[in-house]
């Protein structure tokens, strides 16, 4: 993720993307399935910088609808990235009408995606996570990387947010497996890297309160509050699957949580949502790039309501292991 | 006698209101409603950290075919473990 910064933050990067159709996608299900989508780029793909059989195929390709690959590369580093582009366009520059067409029996429909299960009507909220250095924060003391995420909920699960008949003053328990939905896959530390989420068996202390501040005509207001302590500690609890680690390594999370949302009980969706957590973290994970960081550091996360743009509705990290028997697993 | 007490009493108790006052009770990273903005306004992203998301990306290699066919334009696609437009 440090390419958002390096790569596409590069304005000379972001002008000649107008001459693109820029597009992202998930590379592990697109280097691995049998989709024909999915076909179609490793077709494309094995031709590029990566080409050993099996490994990864993360990068940056350039290439025309019909599939031909015009360039390709792997880079942090924005003068190497800006030159293969320029070389893909060159390239595209040069190629006859019929290698710049889709070929009309290509139906490209893949037989399963995650986005499929976006929680319409649901409460879908989208995360920030930076680290902190200081307290007070100095605005211009920032992290080399930062990260996001999606919360889902459905729209059952949003209406759980609030008692059935939500009065001013009530105070009510979140119930555990939304708290814990964001204990386990959203409070994690991400903010460098990919992670491991915590297994329900790992979170030894929770609580996440809500407030009711006070309900005008169809309008509640609520006020959210809580903490939560994550310990794991040796064996991975979560069973086979692809975030299985290699080796155990022990990592923790404490957090403090705030925050205040408005839920309109006509249209039965939050019509505000506004959450901010602080978290101590303990140790690492294999991926999350923690090698250099010091043992316990403290992370920020600030989660607001998704827009409905298609970027807003790309599906959560851990979504393959969500504690959500509405999300459809592939075959 | 009395008097020498009254002095020493006071004494105590204003050196008690001069120690609490001056005590940092306040526990670091901690939040709190009136840590609540300050802290907000740190995580959310700057203009700078912000300005990858102004490229109009695609969300799927297949929407990103069929618009560069459609617009007959290269497509230019950056796929990573985890969604670039998500958790990486």
């Amino acid at each position: 993720m440090a390419g958002r910064r390096s790569v596409w933050s590069d304005p000379r990067i972001i002008e000649l993307t107008e001459q693109f159709i820029p597009t992202t996608d998930e590379v592990w299900r697109l280097q691995r399935v049998q989709d024909s989508d999915a076909i179609f780029f490793q077709e494309m793909a094995n031709k590029g910088h990566y080409r050993t059989t099996g490994k990864t195929r993360q990068g940056i390709y350039v290439c025309s609808p019909n599939g031909k690959l015009l360039s390709s590369i792997n880079s942090l580093n924005a003068d190497d990235v800006l030159k293969s582009i320029k070389n893909g366009l060159e390239k595209w520059n040069g190629l006859s009408v019929s290698e710049r067409q889709l070929p009309t029996d290509q139906k490209l429909k893949p037989s399963h995606r995650w986005e499929n299960s976006y929680p319409d009507q649901g409460l879908v909220l989208t995360s920030a996570n930076a680290d902190l250095f200081t307290d007070p924060p100095v605005q211009n003391i920032r992290g080399d990387r930062s990260n996001l995420d999606h919360v889902w909920f459905n729209k059952t699960e949003a209406r759980q947010w609030l008692p059935d008949d939500p009065q001013e003053g009530d105070i009510y328990q979140l119930p555990d497996h939304l708290a814990n939905r964001l204990f386990c896959f959203h409070l994690v530390d991400n903010v460098k890297g990919q992670t491991l989420p915590f297994a329900p068996q790992e979170i030894k202390k929770s609580n996440l309160q809500i407030e009711v501040q006070d309900r005008h005509q169809s309008n509640v207001r609520i006020k959210i509050k809580g903490h939560s302590e994550a310990i794991a500690q040796g064996e991975w609890l979560l069973g086979q699957n692809d975030w299985t680690p290699t080796y155990p390594l022990d990592h923790s999370m404490k957090t403090e949580i705030l925050g205040k949302a408005t839920f309109d009980l006509v249209l039965n969706i939050f019509t505000e949502f506004e959450m901010v957590a602080i978290g101590k973290r303990y140790g690492k994970t294999q991926n999350n790039s923690r090698r250099n960081s010091p043992d316990t550091s403290y992370i920020g996360y600030l989660f607001t309501l998704a827009e409905g743009r298609a970027s807003d509705k790309i599906a959560p990290a851990f979504v393959d292991i969500y504690n959500a028997d509405w999300i459809i697993k592939p075959f | 006698m009395i008097k020498h007490a009254s002095i020493f009493v006071m004494g105590v108790i204003i050196g008690s209101f001069f120690l609490t006052g001056c005590s940092t009770n306040k526990e670091q990273f901690s939040l709190t409603s009136k840590s609540y903005e300050m802290w907000r306004d740190y995580i959310t992203p700057t203009k700078n950290e912000s300005l990858w998301k102004s490229i109009p990306w695609r969300s799927s290699f297949r929407e990103g075919l069929i618009d560069a066919d459609e617009n007959q334009k290269p497509m230019l696609l950056w796929a990573m473990n985890g969604h670039p437009l998500g958790c990486t």
